[in-house]
């Protein structure tokens, strides 16, 4: 039963939600219910378009997702981080070029996750900053 | 109770109906009524649930945090402490996660 439903919610989705979406004429709820399952794909970017259009800064549930979005990069990111101390110190001891090569490839890799990572949460942290309520700034 | 009569050529002749109704609504308009209507309910029940979702996601992110197998709540809660610094409600919200888990523990 669960398991049509949640199909039926993807299938329907693409076709009748999604054109809808980027009116921003849908309740806030469903662009918050959007963003937390898209972060519990694990699809950041996806997170992130939802959290800009659920207007995070005002609602308590869309920023506590956009803070767990920022935790869960930095998690990776950590793991990222040795997973490159690994690589680096394997390195050293190797002396098969291609091996070493090869372990420069998957570091290359290795930076490209951190930094796109490092632009999730930037992102995320813009969108959570945006002020209370903007009419009353001077 | 009357009998309940069933017509088989009445049922098909209203499926197909149904069916033709849905596809020409389709082509007319480019999206699936019906599984555009399903959709909604769907949408709908996922949207009651955000808060308790938002705290399954959170447990789940506890669980990822884990780095031993025999790690408990408030090990991983300090390790990512430096992590929530400027998250200050995802922090209160683990916080009392962290609580809640010690006080099952004792109990």
């Amino acid at each position: 039963m669960a398991f049509g439903v949640n199909l039926l919610f993807r299938m329907g989705r693409k076709l009748l939600a999604e054109p809808l979406e980027e009116t921003g004429l849908l309740p806030g709820k469903y662009y918050r219910s959007q963003a937390l399952e898209a972060l519990q794909d694990n699809d950041f970017p996806e997170c992130l378009r939802y959290l800009k259009m659920a207007q995070a800064h005002r609602k308590a549930q869309a920023r506590l997702t956009g803070q767990l979005l920022i935790l869960r990069c930095r998690m990776l990111q950590e793991h990222h981080q040795r997973r490159i101390q690994t690589l680096e110190e394997m390195q050293r001891l190797e002396s098969n070029p291609e091996a070493r090569q090869r372990y420069q490839q998957i570091q290359a890799e290795e930076h490209r996750a951190l930094r796109l990572l490092a632009q999730y949460v930037r992102e995320a942290q813009n969108i959570l900053k945006k002020p209370e309520n903007p009419a009353t700034l001077p | 109770m009357a009998k309940v009569e069933i017509s088989v050529p009445g049922a098909l002749a209203g499926g197909l109906t149904g069916l033709a109704a849905d596809l020409a609504l389709a082509e007319l308009t480019g999206h699936h009524i019906t599984t555009g209507l399903l959709e909604l309910i769907g949408a709908g029940i996922g949207m009651f649930r955000i808060d308790r979702r938002i705290y399954e996601t959170i447990q789940d992110t506890l669980a990822r945090a884990r780095v031993k197998e025999d790690e408990d709540y408030r090990q991983v809660a300090e390790r990512i402490d430096e992590m929530t610094q400027d998250l200050p409600e995802l922090r209160e919200t683990i916080l009392r996660l962290v609580e809640a888990g010690m006080s099952a523990q004792k109990a």
